[in-house]
């Protein structure tokens, strides 16, 4: 993608308030994320062991959030839940993104077996509903926070090998790649140099998108329990938790479920100025 | 031979293949996990006696390649094993937890078309105004908040709050269930003559249904508006205008007709993925589903079962998308009557 | 002599988006009277086609359109009251396409459309009867095999065979006024020549006024009683066909018929480079004023 196309993209970009909206809220997000050792209210909290002479209180001036049922303060442990699910979902697409984009580049670019096998394994992936899957995996592997990074990452690759192969299909007939072709490029060349800089604006799209519903889906398996334990202040297992005690302590699942909202949310709204802007097809 | 058959009969054998990969897949990230699956299955205090035992039993000494031979002739006998936590077939646990599951889907799944498709119809008719913005935020909210949240702001309020609706649970107490002829309390309640049944079953059904449907309603609004806001760029929609067709009329029939055929596809996707969601809003209204079972055959690493549901719900979701293409294929005429059809 | 069917009085129009403004039409006035056949002749972008939308009311309503002038469709003012106009639009005023397979709905049968069209500004017609009508419509203009082209879908029927099923739908409901904004301009040039034609015969028989939009001086040559020529929103010149081929007097139009090509259609003729020339004013033949001015050129 030339400079001169970017910023027409930006320029879109910025005059989408949508697209500023969910800035806004994703640098909000991320800010209280690297923070939280410092703007937090209580950082001890975020342990196993909080206040006893606090426990189940209402929110207030000293706990906005109030407080859960062992007396931690439940704003700090929101927002190192913001943390906890901003690292997962970086971890996640850090290693499902690239093997994704280069399985994609090979099937579309190379064609043949490879192409006849990667897509059908993706296929195959794609017929089960993500949740399902990265729970089935949880049924093999102890529930742990690193096992439930990896059984979400193993059914995040497929999006992204799906993605880059409909982009090199559509690209491989144009003409800058048959012109690298005529001129003896290396099908290394080509692939990574020539195509790949021309999936940026749709990866960059989808990944922005998915960072939320990567902490959807790593929230999701936590509320059912497969997921992050106990003590780690993980915003699907407070929901679930704090479940237990409704209506009378609401606020125990209400504030980290509107949490996951916020989150999400952002991630969607930037995500959607990005597409519009790059008008890229995810 | 017919042409929406053929294209039917081409769906399904790919939807086999996609099938057998699943259970290769699934079956062998069964069996490649560290730990012996029998010594998991049995808990570290049962004797080594046992455990080989039951390894033998279970062919877990032959080669994985056999293993799965094995495996397949089971299944095609209809037989997905033992569940350890149960100790009954496992198929026969899903037919007893599946049907409550599928009725919250489909009601959810209904909620989701006689909801989302009128408001992405009627946020395109206003694009660029005031109901459209509101219905797009609505729209994105609704899309990125996890089913079990909504679940839990909706048993807030409707629940505790305002108690308008049950809490939980499929009936209320005191009311029996209904002779099992389909599983779905409302149907087999309707059967049966249970009038009372019936709309205690419905009215259970509510919140949980809209959990299940919000992030549903959201999208396929969503879809409905842009694919209908393309076709209103169309000619032949400027054709209507200037052949005085009535706009009500060309935003319900003449638009909105084509702009159904790329959204269904993806709405057939939607749905298919009610049936992951439908886990979370069952454990938030403790609704005796697929998803009960499921989560306690995890937590028990009770391998037979936890490959059964996957293979189940992977089954749902190809059904799910084989239906999809026949709607398509139906009120798509360029595919109900074309020959051959260029891009599979 | 009776009012004319269509009658464009100094029309302004300008569309604004945010605090930019852009003016389109710069007075353009021009009228067609009943059962005549009128051309409007001008490069893309130089207004013709906005021109047909304002008469069939599809731009008023726009949010940013600025229209100031006349525009009056059989007598209903179009300007001032787009709603009157929606009422007739479909049965005393229609319109035929540049792609008449485009045009026509893809997911309905022709026949659908067709009924449709023949209860267009309210008129009750049972089902049976407006196949009977489409039928016979659908005969009139050639259409071999009319009940099997009404059970055909659009994408089933050739363009020559939409564009024949367009124009029948243009005059199933007699209208006084037909637009045809470029017709057949996508179909290829053989059939383009035929459908011209046989709207050219259709509507002598029918006595309906058209008012005929085209890039292409030689196409219009054959049709048109009248000629006006537009160039970036503003007639340049006016005259009886005759008139203003063998005495083409605006420098704008001279350009033109030079640059034409001889076939009919042949897609874009080579447009002229703009001159200073084609900025002078218009040029009215003898017998050919607007029908309010007293005295014409």
């Amino acid at each position: 993608m030339s400079s001169k196309t970017s910023s027409v993209a930006w320029t879109e970009f910025k005059s989408n308030p949508i697209s500023i909206i969910g800035l806004t809220l994703v640098c909000f997000c991320i800010g209280l994320a690297l923070l939280a050792d410092f703007i937090t209210p209580y950082p001890a909290h975020v342990g196993p062991i909080g206040d006893f002479t606090a426990i189940n209180q209402a929110p207030s001036a000293a706990h906005w959030f109030g407080t859960d049922t062992i007396g931690r303060d439940l704003l700090t442990r929101i927002i190192y839940g913001f943390r906890l699910s901003l690292i997962m979902a970086v971890m996640v697409l850090s290693i499902s993104m690239p093997v994704g984009v280069v399985l994609g580049l090979l099937a579309g670019y190379l064609g043949g077996w490879v192409e006849f096998v990667l897509m059908r394994l993706t296929d195959i992936f794609l017929a089960i509903p993500p949740l399902v899957l990265a729970m089935a995996i949880m049924g093999f592997l102890p529930a742990t926070l690193t096992n439930a990074m990896l059984a979400v990452t193993v059914m995040w690759w497929p999006w992204y090998t799906r993605l880059v192969y409909n982009v090199v299909r559509s690209e491989a007939r144009e003409g800058y790649v048959l012109a690298a072709e005529v001129i003896g490029a290396s099908p290394l060349h080509t692939m990574f140099r020539e195509i790949l800089p021309n999936c940026v604006p749709a990866i960059l799209t989808k990944l922005t998108l998915d960072v939320g519903f990567v902490v959807l889906m790593v929230s999701s398996l936590s509320f059912l329990g497969l997921g992050v334990q106990p003590p780690t202040p993980d915003l699907g297992s407070m929901v679930a938790d704090g479940a237990k005690y409704m209506p009378d302590a609401w606020w125990l699942s209400i504030f980290p479920a509107l949490a996951i909202m916020v989150l999400v949310l952002g991630f969607n709204l930037l995500g959607d100025g990005l597409r519009e802007a790059f008008d890229a097809e995810v | 031979m017919n042409p929406v058959l053929r294209l039917l009969l081409q769906r399904l054998a790919i939807s086999l293949l996609v099938l057998v990969g699943v259970s290769i897949l699934i079956f062998f990230v069964a069996r490649v996990v560290p730990g012996d699956p029998a010594r998991i299955a049995l808990g570290p205090n049962a004797s080594q006696a046992a455990v080989d035992a039951m390894r033998e039993a279970r062919h877990l000494n032959d080669p994985l390649i056999i293993q799965y031979g094995w495996f397949v002739r089971d299944l095609a006998q209809g037989d997905l094993g033992t569940s350890l936590y149960t100790r009954r077939p496992v198929t026969t646990d899903i037919a007893a937890y599946l049907p409550a599951t599928l009725e919250l889907v489909f009601v959810a799944g209904a909620m989701m078309i006689l909801l989302g498709l009128p408001l992405g119809r009627l946020a395109a008719r206003y694009a660029k105004r005031g109901p459209d913005h509101a219905a797009r935020f609505a729209a994105v909210v609704a899309v990125c908040t996890p089913a079990f949240v909504w679940g839990v702001i909706l048993q807030l309020l409707l629940a505790y709050i305002w108690p308008i609706f049950p809490l939980e649970g499929r009936l209320s107490n005191g009311v029996d269930a209904p002779p099992g002829i389909t599983g779905f309390y409302t149907l087999d309640s309707l059967m049966a003559g249970q009038f009372a049944t019936f709309f205690d079953a419905l009215y259970h059904l509510i919140l949980p249904a809209t959990a299940l449907a919000l992030s549903g309603i959201g999208q396929s609004a969503r879809l409905t508006r842009s694919s209908m806001i393309e076709t209103y760029r169309k000619p032949f929609i400027e054709m209507s205008r200037a052949y005085g067709f009535r706009e009500d009329r060309i935003s319900r029939r003449y638009a909105f007709r084509p702009a159904l055929i790329p959204t269904l596809t993806i709405l057939g996707l939607d749905f298919a993925a009610m049936l992951a969601n439908a886990f979370l809003v069952e454990r938030v209204f403790v609704w005796p589903g697929l998803s009960r079972y499921g989560v306690e055959v995890i937590l028990r690493k009770d391998l037979d079962a936890i490959v059964g549901v996957v293979l189940v719900i992977a089954a749902m979701f190809l059904v799910t998308n084989l239906i999809v293409d026949l709607i398509v294929s139906i009120i798509n005429p360029r595919i109900r009557l074309a020959e051959r059809r260029a891009k599979s | 002599m009776a009012d004319p069917v269509l009658k464009v009085r100094d029309l302004h129009l300008a569309f604004r988006k945010g605090r930019h403004t852009t003016e389109v039409l710069h007075g353009v006035s021009l009228h067609v009277n009943a059962g005549e056949k009128v051309a409007l002749v001008g490069e893309s972008g130089s207004g013709k086609s906005v021109t047909a939308q304002l008469a069939l009311a599809r731009l008023q309503q726009e949010k940013g359109t600025l229209v100031d002038g006349l525009v009056e469709v059989v007598g209903h003012d179009a300007t001032h009251s787009p709603a009157e106009i929606a009422r007739i639009r479909g049965h005393r005023v229609t319109m035929i396409f540049q792609d008449p397979t485009s045009a026509l709905n893809p997911v309905f049968r022709i026949g659908e459309i067709f009924t449709q069209v023949l209860r267009a500004g309210g008129q009750k017609i049972s089902e049976a009867d407006a196949r009977r009508k489409a039928e016979q419509a659908l005969a009139e203009v050639h259409i071999p095999d009319p009940a099997r082209a009404l059970d055909s879908y659009p994408f089933q029927l050739s363009g020559g065979m939409n564009q024949r099923v367009m124009i029948a739908m243009a005059l199933a409901n007699e209208p006084e006024l037909l637009l045809a904004d470029e017709p057949g301009t996508a179909l290829d040039v053989t059939v383009q020549a035929q459908t011209l034609r046989l709207m050219d015969e259709m509507v002598t028989s029918k006595g309906t006024a058209v008012l005929f939009i085209s890039h292409n001086l030689s196409v219009v040559r054959e049709f048109a009683d009248r000629v006006y020529v537009i160039y970036r929103g503003k007639i340049v010149e006016h005259g009886r066909t005759d008139q203003l081929f063998s005495d083409p007097r605006h420098p704008y139009t001279r350009a033109l018929l030079s640059a034409a090509p001889k076939l009919i259609g042949g897609g874009l003729p080579d447009l002229p480079e703009h001159s200073d020339a084609f900025r002078d004013p218009l040029i009215v033949h003898e017998g050919c004023g607007e029908p309010d001015d007293e005295v014409t050129a």
